[in-house]
């Protein structure tokens, strides 16, 4: 799925991975960056590149729940992994990131038609997406206010890093891009965790 | 030792302190001092270049490395001195993220140099993740140095060698990386998470000031001669621009408020080393890794809590600058590199150097205001008192420093 359609679809999974809150965001933020990316990799790397985006995004999610285990290793904090660790501001932190995906969406459109990318001239609608989902990941870490939020940023960033790899340079170099993708499983891994370490209390959105 | 052995025998040793240390309190000394063996033992590369080589890691460490690597354990040694209390977590984090620093120090390609940052990244944020930190201050830390590793890691694959250098792609990559570097060093934003740290004992601080930092720059300085010219000049300018910013901002709060001396002081001299590195000059990358290795051996002195004055007020007699300290000889080649770059950068380095200076010397001093003098015993006293006078004793002898840091 490319061209408008895909744009606007990728443009509304940013917001999902924006607006996810609560326990099950980076599950649910990393299904939707998944499903952005899709279009884009598969134009370009064809079946395999979907099967690699696809089960790189599979075992990030099957290592958030084996992540979960790990709490009885013992170590950790008090306190809940989606409860803001920082003080309230004037606007609350959904009204913040709406706004990023609107900064994020007029940059993502500068990108593409104005970046290049080696497989082809200028990207287009394959650039805008793999930008937008990553500027969305970007603000998510910028504007973290709970583990959770920062766990959904940087598995946003490495997903979209991994189908940016594969924009670039077809699937000439996948080893590249299956080893940055590894780091989203990583992630996915310590999201687990840090949700496991803390049961869901009174307080959590 | 070949680098990878060299890798192996720090993670082992990690792996080992964390077992120790569960029955012996000094238990997790032994990761950095097997780590620093294995460094020393490293085999001898001549000159690593510039990353973009074929191989993921070199075969051995240049001088550069084996400085760099040598002093990060002897960073982790005395910070795990000072501490009252030595934990796992600390031997962990030391394993681990020595091993990312000997990768980062000998890696061939700018993507196996971000992978390493990352690692080292992580190690950090998890030794404060599993302390109990205040949760807003390990927030703070972790979004900034979490998106730093991010930037890279993202960044870095586009430099290879289907590198299109034309147009917004070559300074939007620029951006991406400068935003990265300057992330994981904490300059931004200014202020940032830094003013949690008078608040943390030093085993919290050096994973990141003694490994992260030096292998972020060092990787930067190395990079930057094989960037297509927008790339290089958006990395650049930013790191000077920045760089000269925090310092300033820092050095001014420093002087001003006794409470934050440390961390400022350290701040403005990161500020500085990365406006070294920005210059593009080779005495201003020198210039900056003399004053990280100065803060290596420095920063667990200036923050112990429970030392005697009189290492502490030794570390900041070295810190301060005055000639034939090693904090003189880094200084005065960044403001060597600066005055090579253009006039007013080489002024805001000279107001910088001077409320350094003036902040160490009110450091040196005075009496800690964020602390407590408090019983030290003999063999820390000994171990902390040897690092004070061996960081003193560096800046008399500059060559031993100068000579095999001029490789970069």
């Amino acid at each position: 799925m490319t061209g408008a359609l895909g744009d606007t679809f990728a443009f509304a999974m940013s917001i999902v991975i924006a607006m996810s809150d609560g326990r099950k965001a980076l599950l649910i933020a990393s299904v939707a960056a998944m499903l952005a990316l899709l279009g884009p990799v598969g134009a370009v790397g064809g079946t395999s590149a979907v099967l690699i985006v696809a089960s790189l995004t599979a075992a990030a999610v099957i290592a958030q729940f084996l992540g979960r285990g790990w709490h009885t290793l013992g170590f950790g904090s008090a306190g809940s992994a989606t409860v803001p660790s920082t003080a309230d501001a004037l606007f609350g932190p959904r009204s913040v990131r709406m706004a990023a995906v609107v900064i994020t969406l007029i940059a993502a459109s500068w990108i593409s038609y104005n970046v290049g990318v080696t497989g082809g001239g200028y990207g287009g609608g394959l650039l805008f997406i793999v930008a937008d989902i990553a500027l969305t990941g970007g603000f998510r870490l910028i504007l973290a206010r709970t583990e959770v939020d920062l766990a959904v940023g940087s598995l946003v960033v490495l997903l979209s890093g991994t189908a940016g790899v594969i924009v670039e340079y077809g699937m000439q170099d996948a080893r590249l891009a299956v080893a940055l993708g590894a780091w989203s499983v990583v992630v996915g891994a310590c999201g687990g965790w840090i949700l496991a370490r803390t049961r869901p209390s009174r307080g959590d959105p | 030792m070949t680098t990878v052995m060299v890798v192996v025998v720090w993670l082992v040793a990690g792996c080992v302190g964390a077992l120790v240390a569960r029955w012996w309190k000094w238990g997790a000394i032994l990761a950095p001092v097997g780590g620093a063996i294995a460094t020393l033992l490293a085999r001898h590369a001549q000159d690593l270049g510039p990353l973009q080589g074929g191989t993921w890691v070199a075969p051995g460490l240049d001088s550069v490395g084996i400085v760099v690597g040598t002093v990060a354990a002897i960073a982790w040694f005395g910070a795990l001195c000072a501490a009252e209390e030595r934990t796992a977590s600390d031997a962990w984090a030391c394993g681990i993220g020595g091993a990312a620093l000997i990768v980062a120090l000998s890696a061939q390609q700018p993507f196996v140099w971000a992978e390493s940052l990352t690692v080292g990244v992580t190690a950090v944020i998890w030794r404060w993740w599993s302390s109990h930190l205040p949760g807003g201050e390990r927030m703070e830390m972790a979004r900034m140095l979490a998106l730093g590793a991010a930037l890279c890691v993202v960044a870095t694959p586009f430099l290879g060698p289907n590198l299109v250098p034309i147009g917004p792609r070559s300074a939007l990559e620029g951006g991406l990386l400068a935003g990265g570097v300057t992330a994981l060093i904490a300059l931004p934003p200014l202020g940032g998470w830094v003013r949690s740290l008078p608040a943390l004992d030093s085993r919290f601080l050096v994973g990141w000031s003694s490994m992260v930092v030096p292998a972020a720059l060092v990787g930067a300085a190395r990079m930057m001669p094989q960037l297509p010219l927008e790339t290089q000049t958006a990395l650049s300018d930013v790191l000077l621009v920045v760089g000269l910013t925090c310092a300033v901002y820092h050095a001014l709060f420093a002087v001003w408020k006794p409470r934050d001396r440390p961390s400022r002081t350290l701040m403005a001299d990161i500020g500085l080393a990365a406006a070294g590195i920005g210059s593009t000059h080779v005495v201003g990358a020198q210039g900056a890794l003399v004053l990280l290795v100065m803060w290596a051996c420095a920063a667990p002195l200036v923050w112990s809590l429970t030392l005697p004055a009189l290492p502490r007020r030794l570390a900041w007699l070295s810190v301060c600058g005055f000639p034939a300290t090693v904090g003189f000889w880094g200084r005065f080649l960044v403001l060597q590199a600066l005055a090579g770059t253009n006039s007013a950068a080489l002024e805001v380095g000279v107001l910088v150097v001077f409320l350094i200076t003036a902040s160490a010397l009110l450091g040196a001093v005075a009496r800690p205001t964020h602390g407590r003098d408090g019983p030290a015993s003999v063999t820390r006293r000994s171990l902390l008192g040897a690092l004070a006078v061996g960081t003193a004793v560096w800046g008399l002898v500059p060559a031993l420093l100068l000579t095999p840091l001029a490789r970069l």
